[in-house]
């Protein structure tokens, strides 16, 4: 499940709605559901991928709290 | 035999965020000013004398209350897991600071469809913190709070539920039955399968991994003890009631037949859903303990620690781990077993009025369960957090073929999934698009901003609070609240010390009838003055 290959399975999956390993549903009403579900998101991962990530990783150091 | 009557569930939490300035770097981070500045947004009243001034002239955040006046933090910050604690007079929660984190602390609800909304609530307020603090900084030095349980770096926080139990129960668990502890932390163990928020690698040592289940898991080193902060233990014992003192002239006291389960196992979730069934479920789970009805070595791990690291890296659920019974079963099929044995006993309604809405949190359980058991991603994305966040990062993957589970980029998109500000988290998105479940209402979300649950100690806290003139506030706590009155010549406190009195049937007709807070403090208050 971790390999590039079977991402690319599970990403396709959501896009298009169908369920992992069986399952039903509308196979219409799933593939728009699985699209909405991807586009909400993009805006929202460009801008964050645009951001300097090491400057961001090194800022987010915390105390262990508790 | 009877079975013992079970108490009702109350529930509150004590949630950690992480916290930071943008840019900043130094070798413990930037949450002390970070937190501090936010904490400075947040009205309330001080929790123990400690009057500091919300510099700025800001307008605060909206956890209602008064402003209160005085001088700087206190600059004696005698101990670091407890600074500048003010309470919330709008609901009864609180906020302050634990080393270095902004903390919030729910009030108290019997309902955990109330307790996701008192969250979400409690994170608009922190969330309208950050918007006032930011305000006043320079853009390149923002404020940034995740809602989220470990820094990546190694340093976990915690998100911590309290839940009322029986006394009796509470010593069961820790000194008389060994089979209740090890049969709540199998069922907690497994449980991460919907409360974890997911999160990209490992830390405190733990095997390496792309993306776990839990972002707690790694930090997770022995079975029980009182600690928190280090070898942190699954079911922690700290006994800390706060239902008032043990002994008072050698009476009974409520401590005597209430404790409190300080739950410091889960990750944050920003999933309704998720958090639903995180409190929903063990409200349940406890109320059986309560029942005397746990325990079955079918359904305990032979090593739950091992079980632990070993499902949060079980992305598929297909690893068994070994139970006492020689059974070997993975992390869905052990919770189908509970959910099981928990199906039984709400249909012999012995949850009693315990667990409010228990069918509906078993269905829903049911239900998340048979997605996890059919691997539906798609279908667990829209109600668990680490189901969506691995959508999320997959998808970012597949649309950027340069990233990898190793990238820096994908680290920071696992640490702003839980980003409070609306424009910057992942989660956030999803949830106005409404692909996120919602099984309570926007505005339940909007009352506990302002309100305080009607059926605990909370209402009281809130209304006592509302009423009162700060000045007369000498300290508040979960079950007390001190007064000076007549010009400070009178000193009286109102012990809130049953959590399950105090609601809103009991003490509205104090505050409605146009008394004066003396008189209300004197008609709450047991006794002389003292």
């Amino acid at each position: 499940m971790e390999t590039r290959e079977k991402r690319r399975e599970e990403a396709a999956a959501i896009r298009t709605g169908t369920p992992g390993d069986g399952g039903g549903g509308d196979l219409g009403s799933l593939r728009e559901a699985g699209a909405h579900l991807l586009r909400a998101g993009d805006e929202a991962i460009r801008k964050v991928l645009s951001m300097d990530s090491e400057k961001f990783l090194e800022a987010t150091r915390q105390e262990g709290g508790e | 035999m009877k079975r013992p009557t079970v108490l009702p569930k109350l529930c509150g939490a004590d949630v950690e965020v992480a916290n930071f300035v943008d840019g900043a770097w130094s070798p413990s981070g930037s949450g002390r000013e970070a937190s501090r500045a936010l904490l400075r947004e947040i009205r309330g009243i001080p929790g123990r004398n400690e009057r500091w001034t919300r510099t700025g002239g800001g307008n605060g955040s909206e956890g209602g209350g008064v402003r209160v006046r005085g001088g700087e933090p206190p600059a004696a910050e005698d101990d670091p897991r407890d600074i500048g604690r003010v309470f919330l007079s709008g609901n009864g929660g609180c906020a302050y600071i634990d080393l270095d984190h902004l903390e919030l602390c729910l009030p108290e609800v019997l309902d955990a469809r109330e307790h996701v909304a008192a969250w979400h609530a409690m994170l608009r307020i922190a969330r309208s913190a950050l918007r006032s603090a930011n305000a006043r900084r320079e853009p390149e030095r923002k404020i940034r709070i995740l809602v989220n349980s470990s820094d990546g770096l190694g340093h976990s926080y915690g998100a911590h539920l309290d839940l009322l139990v029986a006394r009796r129960a509470y010593e069961d668990i820790f000194d008389r039955r060994m089979q209740y502890l090890l049969w709540l932390a199998s069922y907690m163990v497994s449980s991460i399968v919907f409360t974890g928020q997911g999160k990209v690698g490992s830390e405190n040592g733990a095997p390496a991994t792309d993306f776990q289940i839990s972002q707690r898991a790694d930090f997770f080193e022995c079975l029980v003890g009182p600690q928190t902060t280090y070898r942190r233990p699954i079911v922690n014992s700290r006994d800390e009631a706060l239902v008032g003192g043990w002994i008072r002239g050698g009476a009974l006291t409520l401590r005597d037949f209430m404790a409190r389960m300080h739950v410091i196992f889960y990750d944050s979730t920003l999933a309704y859903t998720a958090a639903l069934l995180k409190v929903g479920v063990y409200q349940i789970v406890l109320a059986m303990i309560e029942a005397g009805l746990a325990g079955g070595t079918d359904l305990i791990l032979e090593d739950p620690l091992a079980a632990l690291r070993l499902w949060s890296r079980d992305l598929e659920f297909r690893r068994p781990a070994r139970l006492l019974s020689g059974e070997r079963l993975t992390a869905v099929e052990l919770q189908l077993r509970f959910r099981e044995n928990a199906a039984r006993f709400a249909e012999r309604d012995e949850c009693g009025g315990a667990v409010p809405g228990a069918k509906e949190i078993l269905d829903l359980w049911g239900e998340t369960l048979e997605r996890l058991e059919r691997r539906d991603l798609s279908a667990l994305a829209p109600r668990v957090d680490w189901a969506l966040k691995l959508s999320i990062l997959r998808g970012a993957m597949d649309a950027h073929p340069k990233l990898d589970w190793r990238s820096p980029k994908m680290k920071m998109l696992d640490h702003l999934y839980s980003s409070l500000d609306p424009d910057e988290g992942l989660f956030w998105p999803y949830d106005r698009a409404g692909r996120v479940e919602k099984p309570i209402s926007e505005s339940s979300i909007e009352r506990f901003m302002h309100e305080p649950p009607c059926g605990t100690r909370a209402f009281t806290r809130a209304m006592l609070l509302r009423r009162a003139d700060p000045e007369t506030v000498e300290s508040v706590d979960w079950d007390s609240i001190r007064f000076r009155l007549s010009d400070g010549a009178v000193r009286r406190t109102v012990r809130l010390w049953n959590p399950l009195g105090f609601g809103r049937s009991a003490t509205e007709p104090l505050f409605r009838n146009g008394s004066s807070i003396e008189e209300i403090v004197r008609n709450l208050a047991e006794g002389p003055p003292v």
